[in-house]
């Protein structure tokens, strides 16, 4: 089963179970992938619809039948191999008191990169460095896409930075000049930006003014004309930064639909401190700390002789106490962090060990998470 | 209405739609008519006007100050709305050509906005044009010139003509004034006796004083200095120089000649006119030609007034007495007395004064309509205008900040320097020439230049190239200014040349041609700077494609 069919699939699954929310978002990521005027119409004529009759109980027959003109037209279209689209080597910027790098990373269509690190170590300025906003000290970026020149170039790579500038006026009149900006036609662009808008959530807020969104909807509109500006690769700057957990959960979930699209698939790398979240979300994780990148990969390939079970709980036993008990389970070592603790054993053990300790020694725990291959390790001093 | 357009806009011409160019087309087209339609209405020419007030403008300094608020206030509201988006600073595709027709949209903007007080004046013009067509006004201001010379007024000077303009008491003169002048087709130096400054010697008791002054010589025949037949006409700028002596040619032919019936004629056609604009006079057409018409020497006439509140002075009584009520013909004229000052006014008079007021103004409307140096000035505040909201649109607004301090701390200290070189190095005679300050520029200019051109083709990073880039803005429409200027100062220098021992100035050709067509250079400029904000819009697109750091 290619992606297509995977993704045509799940939107049948949200259907049975009637969730529409998140079938509508996918039956317009397929409108969208048609780039076709007819289904633009189709589909914004149904959102409108829904809109009017929220609980009429035709709702799921016209999304079915909305889904399967979408897959019979899209199934006979040929599927985007995904390539290479950009690649940084050795690349490092020195500021004065500072150097980020060197840095190596290459990265995909439908590829999604984390970059993790705590503040002021470099993730910003890597962001900016491969969207063509800094140019690097020394190494290089290969843009692996046609581009007539660097003005050309950065009208492809899309850099959303942490704090994003005020749009001023309508926001339907902002997102309806970057698409007719973008080359879509007097037609498309209306249909585009309201399938956008719906796609990201914000047909209530379609009036709005931006001064009276929340930071949340603020990035989603952001987003939106993001995806009208048809990206190569998208960049962008702790998107996580201000939204609720549910809010945080919506936009990795988009970002995951958007990137892996069947047809028009792009590149994307994010930074976040949310490491749980984006390390779910990421085919790859980048950590920065101060500057020099480690990659969660190629650290457990080159520990792979010395591999830990690396384990972060919490308890309200002290050290000592814990230490004693864990001692003939394995334990390497016992660190407390920042209100946690994080402990190593040797190879052989594995979280079933641990939490069979923890029961038989009657351990107070309240949470318990196995950090072996993620790069909450690295933030352990 | 004006939404749906805004709308069309946005979706097929989202350049237009950005600039706000229609609603701000609109508005600044309005405000055009207002102001035109106030030139128009202020514009009207008052035929019985004593103090030749239709010559000014009395609305002329309020359309000024309107013109800069209501500009202002236009430039100010449409910035707030063109600044709303920027796709060129949020790297949306554009084409080669986009900045470059941004920028012709805000200069059309700069240029409709500037240009209320020209077309004020243009209808002020305007309306006065509208009363007669330039045939009817040249044959109108022909008959008043022809009647000017039966009016009190000035009298040729006797040097105007062929005398002996000296006599052997001038020669000898000790402290006696001339001046040299070049003859360009003898090439040589003449000198020329400056006879003015004892020209108003009349006594006859004076050691200077020449017999010959007080009579003139027209036609063969003398006639005394106040005679009729010495009498300058009124001339009008409409007229072109030919005219006026044609004017005064035909009448003092007439009047030598004898020709009653066509001197009868002139002045009856002056009153034809003066009915026409139901104007007063207190004598008939008859009672002027017996007052006027004395063909022995035309010396004995009734001095006939120009208004009956404009005072008169009799020419002829001068030289009697100079106590100043005598010189004039009391027993045919009104004294009047305001406190301690007497004035002579005319006992018999015809408004050619209120005439001359009206047609004066009329004839200068059709004359230059225009003002080209004026409406220059405001051509150039447009352009820079539009610079410099252009600079402000394609960079960031702290490197705007910083170009305009830095080059305003710039231009304070070239120009003090350029003072203290000037008045430290060079000789007096060139301190008037901003030669220090305009090469200081251009050499800041060339640094600037080839600075941005590395900087393209480096593709690194912009480092300065921001700041320059605004610099470039504002200081390359004066790049051929200063060309010209070189040339000018070039061509001043090398035109003084050594001739018989005498320095002369002499210019040929193409400096001939720079030297006197200043006002055409400006002009040509203008298209220049249209000409190469084509390429350097375009570099400027790929310049922003550079990394910023």
């Amino acid at each position: 089963m290619n992606e297509f069919e995977k993704q045509y699939q799940e939107i049948l699954d949200f259907l049975k179970f009637e969730d529409y929310p998140l079938a509508v978002k996918r039956i317009i990521d397929f409108t969208l992938d048609t780039q076709e005027i007819g289904f633009y119409t189709k589909t914004c004529n149904l959102l409108n619809w829904l809109d009017n009759n929220p609980d009429d109980n035709s709702k799921k027959e016209k999304l079915q039948e909305l889904l399967a003109e979408l897959h019979s037209a899209l199934v006979k279209r040929p599927q985007q191999i995904r390539q290479n689209i950009l690649e940084a080597s050795e690349l490092t910027k020195k500021y004065s008191g500072f150097s980020l790098g060197p840095v190596n990373l290459s990265l995909n269509e439908g590829d999604i990169i984390g970059l993790v690190g705590e503040n002021g170590n470099g993730k910003t300025t890597l962001l900016r460095s491969l969207c063509g906003e800094l140019h690097p000290t020394s190494g290089h970026i290969s843009y692996n896409f046609k581009h007539e020149d660097l003005y050309d170039l950065r009208t492809k790579l899309v850099y959303i930075p942490q704090r994003t500038d005020t749009w001023y006026g309508s926001m339907m009149d902002n997102l309806l000049f970057t698409a007719t900006s973008y080359g879509f036609s007097p037609q498309e662009s209306p249909l585009v930006v309201e399938l956008v808008v719906a796609r990201l959530g914000l047909r209530k807020f379609r009036k709005h003014k931006w001064k009276d969104l929340s930071s949340g909807y603020k990035m989603r509109f952001e987003l939106a004309r993001m995806l009208l500006r048809k990206p190569k690769v998208l960049l962008i700057d702790e998107p996580l930064a201000n939204l609720d957990i549910l809010a945080q959960q919506t936009v990795l979930e988009d970002f995951k639909a958007i990137a892996k699209s069947a047809f028009r698939p792009i590149g994307i790398i994010m930074s976040s401190q949310q490491l749980y979240e984006v390390e779910k979300t990421s085919d790859e994780v980048i950590f920065l700390k101060q500057g020099i990148q480690k990659n969660l990969k190629e650290n457990n390939e080159a520990n792979d002789t010395e591999k830990h079970l690396v384990i972060e709980f919490e308890s309200a036993w002290s050290q000592s106490n814990l230490n004693d008990c864990l001692l003939s389970t394995g334990l390497v070592s016992l660190q407390f962090n920042g209100g946690t603790y994080i402990a190593t054993f040797n190879g052989n053990v594995t979280i079933n060990h641990f939490m069979k300790a923890v029961i038989d020694q009657n351990i107070p725990v309240v949470y318990i998470r196995d950090i072996s291959n993620s790069t909450r390790r690295f933030f352990v001093s | 209405m004006f939404k749906k357009t805004q709308n069309y806009l946005l979706l097929h011409h989202p350049l237009l739609w950005n600039t706000k160019f229609i609603p701000v087309i609109i508005i600044t087209l309005i405000i055009n008519i207002l102001f035109f339609a106030g030139g128009y209405l202020t514009g009207a020419v008052d035929f019985n006007d004593p103090y030749r007030l239709n010559e000014y403008r009395h609305y002329e300094p309020m359309a000024i100050f309107l013109n800069l608020i209501i500009g202002l206030l236009v430039i100010i509201v449409w910035l707030t709305f063109y600044f709303r988006n920027n796709g060129f600073k949020s790297l949306y595709p554009k084409k080669n050509n986009s900045l470059y027709k941004e920028w012709l949209i805000i200069l059309t903007v700069c240029l409709l906005t500037c240009s209320n007080t020209a077309i004020y004046e243009y209808a002020f013009d305007l309306r006065a044009r509208n009363y007669y067509s330039k045939e009817e006004v040249i044959k109108r201001t022909n008959l008043l010139s022809r009647t000017s010379i039966f009016v009190d007024g000035p009298f040729h000077h006797w040097s105007r003509f062929d005398r002996t303009q000296r006599n052997e008491l001038l020669d000898s003169l000790e402290n006696n004034n001339h001046r040299y002048e070049y003859k360009e087709y003898d090439e040589e130096m003449v000198v020329i006796p400056e006879v003015e400054a004892v020209t108003n010697v009349y006594n006859e008791g004076n050691k200077l004083y020449n017999p010959e002054w007080d009579t003139v010589c027209y036609f063969e025949n003398q006639y005394p200095i106040t005679s009729l037949i010495n009498k300058q006409n009124l001339k009008f700028s409409i007229q072109e120089n030919i005219h006026d002596s044609i004017n005064e040619w035909r009448v003092k032919t007439w009047m030598l000649n004898r020709e009653k019936d066509s001197i009868k004629k002139l002045l009856d056609d002056f009153f034809v006119l003066v009915n026409e604009h139901n104007l007063q006079a207190n004598i008939t057409s008859k009672q002027w030609f017996d007052f006027v018409y004395k063909p022995n020497d035309y010396n004995d006439y009734q001095i006939v007034g120009n208004d009956e509140f404009n005072e008169i002075n009799d020419e002829r009584k001068s030289r009697d007495n100079e106590e100043y009520k005598t010189r004039n013909d009391l027993e045919n004229n009104i004294i009047q007395k305001n406190g301690s000052v007497t004035i002579v006014l005319p006992k018999y008079y015809v408004p050619l004064q209120r005439m001359e007021n009206t047609y004066d103004r009329i004839s200068g409307a059709y004359v230059s309509p225009i003002n080209y140096g004026d409406i220059l000035g405001i051509i150039y505040f447009a352009f820079i205008t539009s610079l410099v909201i252009f600079s402000f649109r394609i960079s960031s607004v702290k490197n705007w900040l910083i170009s305009v301090i830095s080059l305003g701390i710039t231009g304070l200290i070239t120009f003090i320097f350029s003072l203290i070189i000037i008045y430290s190095l060079i000789e007096y005679h060139s301190r008037s020439q901003p030669f220090t300050f305009i090469t200081i520029w251009a050499v800041i200019l060339i640094v600037c230049l080839i600075y941005f051109v590395y900087i393209n083709r480096q593709k690194t990073s912009k480092k300065l190239s921001g700041i320059v880039v605004n610099a470039l803005l504002w200081i390359l429409p004066f790049s051929l200014v200063m060309v010209y200027f070189y040339l000018y100062t070039y061509y001043d220098a090398t035109a003084i040349r050594d001739i018989n021992g005498s320095r002369i100035y002499e210019m040929t050709g193409l400096e001939k041609i720079i030297h006197n067509n200043a006002l055409e250079f400006f002009y040509i400029n203008l298209g220049f700077i249209l000409l190469y904000m084509y390429p350097f819009t375009k570099l400027i697109k790929k310049w922003k494609g550079i990394a910023e750091a």
